[in-house]
């Protein structure tokens, strides 16, 4: 994976300053006051509520440092035919089979708390949008249905509310798949389809060409429509999930909360799923394009989500004449993009060098500024790797020692850098003994110190996660645990950490993941266990028999439902 | 005017007496400083205190060859034999000093005597003699009060600023200018604007120098503290304020200290961290229990009892009375046995912190070379990014702030910012990374840089940047970077590609003249 993955290079500074993209996000809805809604009240008072879900506000507050070098985009060429917008006047027709087939989601979602683990936070209420496929399925936003509890579907024209499961769910490329149930059980919903013609995909849209934007955003209750144009298509990070990048379409259709998950169509085709606006720029929303889409459903047609695979690699731009002679690359040669560095992926170690050059990707050959021409459009050379599916193997011409070589590149789903992205549907570890609570590190539990988490959190916890790996191998952790926070107790009254600590060891044995703790507590010889704090040989003593007496006193205390969830 | 007393002297003490209140309007005959108020017993503040105006050179680390100027307004108090006491702040890199008394008349030309930047001091003298006439020096409290009320005072606009405030108490904290913990006075109080060496009074003495502000908060610089490294210097003891080169932790998990086997009543701080003065081995070691510095027990909160100021924390041990390599006996318990360890105060200095904490009276130590800028990290470059800048400088960096010195990173050396030209083009997005090797030679100090480079690797110069780094290694044709550094000076209004101490002139090492700039080719 290219420029935009989390390799912790450190300039969170840079990466906030970035223009935020603010999620699409669902809204709360306004409880409608329906008189004739007749029989009981509606549950919730009539009450205009700001958006119930904080959406995942800005690339750089839910990603890690991400660690580019900025990876100059060249202009994008004109397109090779532009795509002619209707006239202005002329309206989308009223109850076509494209407005039919949009749906509106509102989901009762819970998120979980990685500060009190045990604990879930407040249940919330928010819609997005979505629209029906073939096989009688509705595609949204994986961010829509994200944690969610109960989720209804409410069609064209249709008072009902239809009861949908989650089917599938991509939180890397921030898609699902819902299904529309009779209440109660597991069946389809024939009724639900009726009238519904499934939308049909389309091919990547021309920059300039007229797109217009489906589903229902804030402002009102009944579909609605923006139209734009495509201005641009790049690879950007996906907000959703903070530590991945794949290809957007940025468009100036207005995209607002409610819009998540709604389809964008041209020539009646949809040609993407808008999932991300931003308040720094103007007239500027963002949509999957189909490309990631078609990825996402030839993944799930064995049954399960493998996810995007990522070969870990960090590429940086060959525009430097002296750098090219220093390869060997041929004088008249303007390709190529060179592995700066690589993640510690086995099958792309096995194959692939710093310092190689990359010359094509599959049939795309690589410009010396890292992008390659994507059914017109100057895009990435991500682009061409996402195209590959788990365990695919991708033919690479590559420059290496003065010559060009074949590489076969086997493409592999990558998770081991999941806690430095978004977490989704797990519920965060835990392990309470004697009131004091562990967890492990994670950007979700970073962001628990609020918005300014950057500054709050401390530098050494963010150290541990961003940067350990890759400037320290031999002292890395795979799941550095940290002693959260503390349940109050006689028994731990005296501690001077109170929570936000490394843990280091405990009675002498090194915890390199949660499930150490209960080991290492369990190995306590004597009376007293020692906890070592990092990075500075702070540490703390609790007498063993107290603390596992006391536990359970503190687990009733504090509604603390079990001692640990590893 | 004050009532004279008439004395044998009669009349002429009363002529004396008036030529000195008239100070401004008459070119009174010179006279030693302090005569006529010691015969008078009046002493009058006005007489004592004096405004300062500091120019200074004001550095840019972005542009790091640029000077220019800045002004301090500073408040100094006369003491004896031609002396103006003041704080060290907003003196360094001064290029001129000026004095007013009695806020009014010209001001004279000072210059600075003697300053201490880790203890905040600064003694400033002029060579005009006229300038001392009618001057009365202040006389320093020793034992500074630790309640009761204060004035604080400084000449403002020429006008006499005299306002109450309350002290509230005497405790430890860190130098303004420094790492090391000293004294200061907290006092409360409604005055405006201070925290420049105002003159902190109880009566006739001098208990203060005031050294920071926040709301109605002062903080100030104990007259003790001045007083004790006044008389150290006059006797040339005075070596620099030392410090304890540990960290701790009080006591308050009983414990902790049974773990470590020391019986109760719980007292003593535990040691962290140690060695933080590089390449000095420290007797004292991680989980050692302090239980007594110079004969003053330890509690468990890292407190003493001090014979004058009740109860301090444990690292003023480290300049009541003592400095830089004096020993002081430390009674520590270490594995279960109490023993005496002799420890030498090491001496503070900027240095001993990976990222310096200041640079003081030296031009910014840079490297320009192809368009590359190559900077020592300091906090003076983090402070580039504001006062929050631990929390706006990128990420990395300001960790750093948190490394020690090692023999292999004694400094660490980032690549600020690439200054486009030809011969970097496609890598101007890089900037403030930190380099690890130039042409295989490992950068240890900025002064690594020009010697790696003469020894390019098959015709290039290859550069390696720190793991982590966004971009780890970037290249560039040896045989054009005297060229183009030449033509990046000439385009960019660069005067000098280097500054390296401790040559301590500015050098301009390309020799080749510098061209017309070529015109930027197209792809």
């Amino acid at each position: 994976m290219l420029s935009f993955r989390c390799l912790g290079a450190g300039i969170i500074g840079l990466t906030l300053a970035i223009s935020p993209l603010r999620a699409a996000h669902p809204e709360a809805i306004t409880e409608p006051t329906n008189p004739s809604a007749g029989g009981g009240a509606s549950a919730t008072p009539p009450s205009t509520t700001p958006p119930a879900a904080t959406p995942p506000t800005t690339g750089g507050t839910t990603a890690l440092p991400s660690g580019l070098t900025p990876t100059p985009s060249a202009t994008t060429p004109a397109p090779s035919s532009a795509h002619p917008a209707p006239p202005l006047g002329t309206p989308v027709p009223e109850g076509s089979d494209t407005e039919k087939s949009v749906v509106q989601i509102i989901t009762s979602f819970q998120e979980p708390n990685w500060s009190a683990p045990w604990m879930a936070g407040m249940a919330r209420r928010a819609t997005g949008s979505g629209f029906l496929i073939a096989g009688n399925r509705i595609m949204t936003n994986a961010h829509v249905v994200a944690f969610t509890k109960q989720l209804y579907v409410r069609k064209y024209h249709d008072p009902q509310l239809y009861v949908a499961r989650v089917e599938f769910v991509a939180h890397d490329v921030d898609l699902a798949i819902l299904r529309v149930v009779e209440p109660g059980t597991d069946k389809e919903n024939a009724d639900f389809y009726k009238g519904m013609k499934p939308l049909e995909f389309g091919p990547l849209p021309k920059v300039r060409s007229t797109v217009v934007t489906y589903g229902f955003p804030a402002g009102g209750q009944q579909i609605s429509y923006t139209r734009g144009v495509v201005s641009r298509i790049e690879v950007q990070g996906y907000v959703h999930i903070g530590n991945r990048a794949f290809l957007a379409v940025q468009t100036d259709a207005a995209i607002n909360p409610g819009n998540s998950g709604g389809p964008v169509i041209q020539d009646d085709k949809v040609v993407g799923v808008a999932f991300e606006g931003t308040h720094a720029l103007e007239n500027t929303g963002y949509f999957i394009p189909t490309v990631i889409i078609n990825h996402f459903l030839a993944d799930i047609k064995d049954g399960s989500y493998h996810g995007v695979p990522d070969a870990g690699l960090r590429l940086a731009n060959m525009q430097n004449s002296a750098f090219r002679r220093m390869l060997k690359l041929p004088a008249d040669s303007k390709q190529g993009v060179r592995i700066d560095r690589m993640l510690d992926i086995p099958s792309t170690k096995a194959v692939l060098k710093p310092n190689d050059v990359i010359m094509q990707v599959g049939d795309y050959p690589v410009d010396e500024d890292g992008t390659i021409t994507y059914e017109g459009n100057t895009v990435g050379v991500s682009t061409a790797l996402d195209l590959a599916q788990d365990n695919d193997i991708i033919p690479l011409k590559v420059w290496r020692d003065g010559q060009m070589i074949d590489v076969s590149l086997p493409m592999k789903v990558y998770r081991d850098d999941a806690a430095q992205g978004n977490q989704y549907d797990v519920l965060p570890p835990y392990y309470v003994y004697g009131g004091l609570v562990f967890t492990s590190l994670s950007l979700d539990y970073l962001k628990t110190f609020g918005e300014n988490w950057t500054d709050a959190a401390g530098r050494e916890l963010i150290y541990e996660l961003a940067y350990r790996h890759i400037e320290d191998p031999d002292h890395w952790r795979p799941q550095p645990v940290v002693l959260a926070s503390i349940l109050s107790h006689s028994v731990n009254a005296n501690f001077t950490t109170r929570g936000q600590a490394m843990v280091d060891k405990i009675n002498g044995i090194r915890i390199n993941s949660l499930s150490d703790v209960p080991k290492a507590f369990a190995a306590t010889t004597g009376t007293d266990a020692v906890i070592e704090f990092m990075p500075d040989h702070h540490f703390e003593v609790i007498r063993k028999d107290d603390a596992e007496k006391a536990t359970p006193d503190i687990l009733s205390t504090y509604h603390v439902p079990a001692q640990s969830r590893l | 005017m004050n009532r004279i007393l008439f004395s044998s002297r009669g009349a002429v003490a009363l002529l004396a007496s008036i030529c000195v209140l008239n100070l401004s309007l008459s070119a009174a005959p010179a006279k030693k400083q302090g005569d006529d108020a010691a015969s008078s017993g009046s002493f009058k503040w006005e007489n004592a205190l004096i405004h300062i105006e500091a120019s200074s050179k004001l550095r840019n680390y972005m542009q790091p060859w640029e000077v220019r100027e800045r002004w301090a307004y500073k408040s100094g108090v006369v003491l004896d034999g031609h002396q103006i006491i003041t704080t060290a702040e907003g003196l360094a890199d001064v290029t001129m000093i000026r004095l007013k008394k009695g806020g009014a008349g010209l001001f004279s030309e000072g210059r600075v005597a003697w300053i201490d930047y880790q203890a905040n001091l600064a003694i400033l003298t002029t060579d005009e003699k006229d300038f001392w006439t009618g001057l009365q020096p202040a006389k320093l409290a020793d034992p500074v009060p630790t309640t009761g009320p204060v004035r604080i005072m400084c000449w403002r606009a020429d006008q006499l600023e005299n306002r109450q405030g309350e002290i509230e108490q005497m405790t430890v904290d860190n130098s303004m200018l420094s790492f090391v913990s000293v004294p200061v006075l907290k006092i409360d109080s409604t005055i405006n604007g201070v925290g420049y060496g105002e003159a902190v009074t109880q009566g006739d003495k001098l208990i203060g120098l005031a050294c920071a502000q926040g709301g109605d908060a002062v903080t100030a610089i104990p007259s003790s503290f001045i007083e004790s490294i006044l008389k150290a210097r006059q006797a040339k003891t005075y070596t620099g304020l030392g410090y304890f080169d540990f960290t701790w932790d009080p006591a308050e998990n009983p414990l902790n200290l049974n773990y470590l086997k020391l019986p109760s009543p719980a007292r003593g701080v535990i040691v962290k961290e140690t060695g933080l003065k590089p390449g000095v081995e420290s007797p004292v070691k991680p989980h050692d229990v302090i239980l007594n510095i110079d004969g003053f027990d330890i509690d468990a909160e890292g407190n003493y009892r001090d014979p004058q100021y009740k109860k301090l924390c444990l690292e003023n041990l480290s300049s009541r009375g003592k400095w830089a390599g004096m020993d002081c006996k430390i009674k520590i318990w270490r594995d279960g046995k109490e023993m005496d360890v002799t420890y030498k105060l090491p001496k503070a200095e900027y240095g001993d912190n990976l990222v310096p904490y200041q640079s003081f009276d030296q031009d910014p130590e840079y490297v320009m070379t192809g368009g590359f800028l190559f900077e020592p990290l300091t906090d003076a470059y983090l402070r580039i990014w504001g006062p929050n800048w631990r929390q706006r400088a990128p990420f990395r960096l300001s960790y750093y702030d948190m490394g020690k010195v090692t023999t292999e990173h004694p400094q660490r050396v980032v690549l600020t910012q690439v200054i486009p030209h030809e011969i970097n083009m496609g890598y101007e997005g890089a900037r403030n990374v930190v380099i690890d090797e130039i042409n295989g030679v490992k950068i240890k100090q900025i002064a690594d840089i020009l010697p790696a480079l003469k020894s390019p690797i098959n015709g290039f110069d290859v550069f390696k940047f720190a793991p982590g780094e966004p971009i780890q290694q970037v290249v560039l044709d040896a045989s054009l970077m005297d060229q183009a550094t030449s033509q990046i000076m000439a385009s960019y209004n660069i005067p000098y590609d280097h500054y390296i101490k401790p040559a301590g002139i500015l050098e301009k090492v390309v020799t080749a003249p510098a061209p017309t700039p070529t015109p930027t080719s197209k792809k």
